[in-house]
């Protein structure tokens, strides 16, 4: 959809030099083919590829998971009119309000959120997803870092005693969890206790569980960590019909596979297997549903693959040496941030230029 | 500001409200950010800021005619640092807990940009009188500056009000508000605040 | 070539006229005269303002001494372990306890230091929270008395300095066990080398 510009007639020419009628003439930059896609139908197609994992942590976690994302979307969709209204007409407000964008935010936000998340979590992550971190700067594609996670983290820092108080996932066998018996009060996420007590430790408290059972399908947490293989389904429904492109995912796990994967062959004892690290947290979220947000992340292919990697980079980092056990918000907002400088640095040449060095010969 | 007549009255208000130092002009972000954890804090920090301004205002103006040209930076500085020192030296030794907060910031106030701006702008070419009430009022503009970040900040991010609890206990406290992020985010906001009262100020 | 002596640099040698100077010259004596002035009235107060906060901190946790156990502490600097300073508490001659400073590093941000009262037969008193930069409302409530409170009457043979988790007797502060865990290690090593000075 190409923005639109009428020439005034007060302030480019001397009125009487023109006699054509000028308001018919329109300016129009490029693209002038306008592809299929819209905002809805991108929107829509994410809000399908979030549909399994959700509904399995509403089985998963029971009716307080349904609550949390219903409150979720609500409050969205509730503060994205609120601060359109401020500055568009009832119609063009209502119009952004239903274009999808703030329905994925609050999906998004919902499983971002652990499902013990009191009510007003879910306010102030939505206030501050909406009024800070988009409406702030101009509301969808003006927007410098995602949305959904400028919430996250201000939960994450506001309120840390109730962002990372979990609840073991699975209401069938919750005696089941070898977590919950790490910490009689509150359930850690894997990350977590891996940051508590080292990777043999982890390891030895679940000597007697199926930890790929557990990973795939019953991990505690954020209600969107519950099910690596309802997120993955999601992951590749978006590529296949090419709503995302394979570039930031691919990047962002490789490159933490590897760093990862060095420091468990240096030090085994200690840190983790990579295939673990690339299983827990919401990477995988991260990689496939954040990361990949088009307003935030680079325009060209390689451009996407440094973003990916830079990702991937922060968030092996923070895993492993910093004080937080999960980086993932945090690495993806940082390179939201320095996303125009990437595009700058990755411009693709324009069609028919010539290279410098080229020139001179 | 023009400088064709200056009134007590016109100086006032110009460092007051129309020259905020804090939301208009944007100077001394860096205590601005640093102490605004609360109401206290930020009282303390600008009357501190406030009575080193109309002193070396003061000073600086009356030496005006006598610091040479070429070294008046210099000259302004030790002038700025003497009272920076001795402000220091009298909180340290009857407001014990107030210095305590304030820590560094006290002694950085001679890094200050709005003090040295306000020697350089206006003390070392206005008389001692008009001087005193600029020094004055970019001081109190200064400190309402902070006080509305300290007390927006201590309110949401600690539950409190110069200390007294207002917020219950249950009310879960923005622990980012008290953090320096939580800084940031109150003076863009203020200063958003400011702006559109100004243009509907402006408009009206 | 004239006469002229030419500077090291090449450039002609700046002009230092006594009409420029003069005046930086009384401005900074005048200055210094000032400030020495208000140094000489403010540094007793600010001796007694020091001394008073750190007695206020020693008569919290070991009430009743009087004599000026600031004068007589014994410092042991650890290196990256930590820091130990031993303030000995006495009525008349007779040793009522140590207040001990103590410093670790292992706090979710660094350095936590706690000070807190040692009997004579290795009791701990009164415990206080010192410095630490731990999360605002979350590592900080390490330094409320609900969690200080539960070192009170406890000492090396009765009671062990490590938080539940780690097999110990001390309830730590939800979501903030690192913290817990620094302020725990903090006590303990005070006292275990508190039996290495004294011997008991």
């Amino acid at each position: 959809m190409a923005e639109e510009t009428r020439i005034s007639t007060a302030v480019e020419m001397p009125p009487n030099q023109i006699d054509l009628p000028i308001e018919n003439m329109r300016l129009q930059s490029s693209p002038y083919i306008a592809a299929e896609t819209s905002i809805p139908k991108v929107m829509y197609n994410v809000v399908i590829a979030l549909l399994p994992v959700t509904l399995w942590s509403f089985w998963a976690f029971g009716l307080r998971a349904v609550g949390v994302m219903a409150s979720s979307i609500l409050f969205m969709l509730a503060f994205e009119y609120f601060f359109a209204r401020f500055r568009h007409p009832h119609q063009e407000a209502w119009r952004q309000t239903l274009d999808g964008s703030a329905l994925v935010s609050g999906v998004l936000l919902g499983l971002n959120l652990g499902p013990t998340s009191p009510w007003w979590i879910m306010m102030v992550g939505a206030l501050i997803a909406m009024g800070l971190g988009k409406h702030a700067y101009g509301g969808l594609g003006r927007n410098p870092f995602n949305p959904v996670l400028v919430g996250r983290v201000f939960l994450l820092i506001s309120f840390p005693a109730q962002m990372t108080s979990w609840k073991a996932a699975s209401w069938l066998n919750r005696d089941a969890d070898p977590l919950l018996n790490l910490d009689a009060v509150t359930s850690a996420t894997p990350l977590g206790a891996l940051k508590e007590g080292g990777w043999s430790k982890f390891l030895d408290a679940f000597s007697q569980t199926d930890l790929w059972n557990y990973i795939l399908f019953n991990k505690g947490g954020c209600l969107g960590d519950v099910s690596l293989f309802m997120l993955l389904l999601g992951g590749l429904y978006l590529l296949g019909r090419k709503i995302i492109t394979w570039q930031i995912p691919l990047s962002y796990v490789a490159v933490v596979a590897l760093i990862t994967g060095v420091m468990h062959l240096v030090d085994p004892a200690h840190y983790a297997s990579p295939l673990f690290h690339l299983a827990t947290g919401s990477l995988m979220l991260g990689a496939f549903f954040m990361a990949t947000d088009m307003v935030t992340s680079p325009v060209s292919r390689s451009g996407q693959l440094v973003f990916g990697a830079g990702c991937g980079v922060l968030t092996a980092a923070i895993r492993l040496w910093g004080s937080f056990p999960e980086g993932v918000s945090f690495a993806i907002l940082i390179m939201n941030g320095l996303t125009p400088l990437i595009d700058k640095w990755t411009k693709p040449a324009l069609f028919g230029a010539v290279k410098m060095k080229e020139a001179k010969l | 500001m023009s400088s064709a007549k200056k009134t007590a009255g016109s100086v006032f208000k110009n460092g007051l409200i129309v020259e905020n130092p804090t939301l208009r002009m944007l100077l001394g972000m860096c205590p601005t950010l640093a102490v605004s954890t609360s109401a206290v804090n930020a009282v303390g920090m600008g009357l501190s800021a406030t009575l080193v301004l109309i002193l070396s205002n003061v000073v600086i103006s009356l030496l005006r005619k006598m610091i040479p040209e070429k070294l008046r930076i210099p000259g302004y500085i030790v002038v700025i640092a003497t009272f920076v020192t001795m402000t220091d030296l009298a909180l340290h030794a009857f407001f014990p807990d107030i210095h305590k907060a304030l820590g560094i910031f006290i002694p950085l106030i001679v890094v200050n940009c709005i003090i040295l701006g306000r020697a350089e702008a206006f003390a070392g070419k206005n008389p001692v009188l008009l001087s005193a009430v600029d020094g004055l009022a970019m001081g109190l503009g200064f400190t309402s500056g902070l006080l509305i970040l300290g007390m927006v900040r201590e309110i949401l991010g600690n539950g409190t009000f110069f200390g007294l609890q207002v917020l219950s206990a249950s009310f879960p406290q923005v622990i980012v508000m008290i953090l320096p992020a939580g800084a940031f985010i109150t003076l863009g906001l203020t200063i958003a605040a400011a702006n559109w009262i100004e243009s509907r100020r402006k408009n009206a | 070539m004239s006469a002229e002596p030419i500077h090291a640099t090449g450039q002609p040698k700046p002009q230092v006229s006594p009409r420029i100077i003069a005046p930086i010259f009384i401005i900074a004596l005048f200055s210094g005269l000032a400030l020495a002035l208000v140094n000489s009235a403010t540094a007793e107060r600010i001796r007694l303002v020091k001394e008073k906060e750190l007695n206020d901190a020693l008569a919290l946790v070991m009430p009743g001494f009087d004599n000026q156990p600031a004068m007589e502490k014994i410092e042991k600097d650890q290196g990256k372990q930590g820091r130990l300073i031993f303030y000995p508490a006495k009525k008349g001659d007779q040793l009522m306890g140590y207040a001990v400073e103590s410093t670790v590093f292992t706090g979710y941000s660094g350095e936590v230091a706690v000070i807190y009262g040692v009997s004579a037969d290795g009791v701990v008193g009164r415990v206080k929270l010192l410095r630490h930069n731990e999360t605002p409302g979350l590592g900080s409530k390490a330094g409320l008395p609900g969690f200080l409170n539960q070192f009170e009457k406890s000492s090396l043979a009765s009671f062990r300095y490590q938080v539940k988790k780690d097999g110990g007797q001390v309830d730590a502060v939800t979501g903030a066990t690192i913290s817990s865990r620094a302020v725990a290690l903090a006590v303990e090593r005070g006292l275990q080398d508190l039996k290495l000075v004294v011997g008991n």
